[in-house]
């Protein structure tokens, strides 16, 4: 489990900037508020509806999809669309951000999908479904199978209606 | 500040939960998307809720990229050669027939292939085959020209008013 470096969401959220958001599992993160509003809608939504002085709960995304969404959000918004010299360096160093993201084990990527689906991140949304078909691409229906363990439902008379429908598909 | 974990300490042992089925369908429609037709059409064989799930793309677009993930420029298509012609042949029929029993409306439809005269009477087919579907815009650059002004006469005489747009 994530820890966190406030306990106490009321009195945390009154330093300047900072917002206090809970987990579904009740965690408590302090973050700031600037970066999480440039990259969830959610969020910045819930701070303009007056959530900005007390925890913004999110029911239905666990701490550690949160803490990694928290990261996402502080990385690109502290990086992202910069200007400049830099801007190169910066997008390199996103790139390379995205990336070591995109290789976290598989149920943490499908929390991510649902707390960046939750959150309105649009940027992470994309990342790990860019991720999920990048792990579908190529592979026949016994590897999807294996690797997203999707049991077989079809009675053997649909499976082999199915199999002539998609039969182009299938060498 | 100490409140997140970083993101090698979630790099770790896989589970055996079927996630990927439980996606909500929007999500399920980037993803889908994002694949080649082809692997699209591999995924309806995984289970019911996957074949239930619409493939159905209204800017149907069969060329290297959506059906075999070969990526080309736009204006260098692929050149099919003999022997595999047939086989593409087969596949674009097979997938014109899955969408027309699905009975519903196309908005744009393409064609990344250069096939040569020799196969124009495949290309007249998938032209006809887009106006009963009522393809409002038909993009198939690589062709003859004929081609493309055989589809404006059919389209009008036959009075197909769909059509707006042919490139």
């Amino acid at each position: 489990m994530a820890t966190t470096g406030a306990s106490d969401g009321a009195s945390a959220a009154k330093k300047e900037g900072l917002v206090t958001l809970m987990s579904g599992d009740g965690e408590i993160f302090e973050v700031e508020a600037a970066a999480v509003a440039a990259l969830s809608v959610t969020i910045r939504h819930a701070i303009e509806e007056g959530f900005g002085d007390r925890p913004i709960p999110l029911p239905i995304v666990g701490a550690r999809a949160l803490a990694l969404a928290v990261e996402y959000c502080r990385k690109h918004h502290s990086l992202g669309g910069g200007a400049g010299e830099d801007s190169a360096a910066y997008d390199d160093e996103l790139r390379a951000f995205d990336h070591n993201l995109a290789k976290v084990d598989r149920d943490t990527l499908f929390d991510l999908i649902e707390a960046a689906n939750y959150l309105e991140i649009e940027g992470l949304l994309n990342l790990m479904c860019r991720t999920v078909a990048e792990m579908m691409k190529g592979k026949s229906v016994e590897e999807l199978r294996r690797t997203f363990d999707v049991s077989n439902d079809y009675t053997p008379e649909e499976e082999e209606e199915v199999r002539r429908e998609v039969s182009w598909a299938l060498d | 500040m100490e409140h997140s974990k970083t993101v090698s300490q979630f790099q770790q042992n896989a589970h055996t939960r079927d996630h990927i089925s439980e996606l909500p369908d929007d999500i399920l429609n980037r993803i889908f998307s994002l694949l080649t037709l082809r692997d699209a059409a591999k995924a309806k064989l995984l289970s019911r809720r996957w074949r239930r799930h619409p493939t159905f793309v209204s800017n149907l677009c069969l060329d290297p990229l959506t059906m075999f993930g070969i990526q080309i420029g736009r204006c260098s298509c692929l050149l099919v050669n003999n022997e595999f012609k047939d086989k593409l042949i087969r596949e674009v029929n097979q997938i014109l027939h899955v969408y027309e029993a699905l009975s519903r409306d196309i908005y744009c439809f393409t064609v990344g292939f250069r096939l040569g005269d020799e196969s124009a009477c495949h290309i007249d087919s998938w032209i006809s085959w887009a106006l009963r579907m009522r393809a409002r815009k038909i993009d198939l650059a690589p062709f003859l020209i004929y081609h493309l002004i055989m589809a404006f006469i059919i389209s009008h005489v036959i009075s197909f008013p769909a059509v707006n747009h042919l490139t």
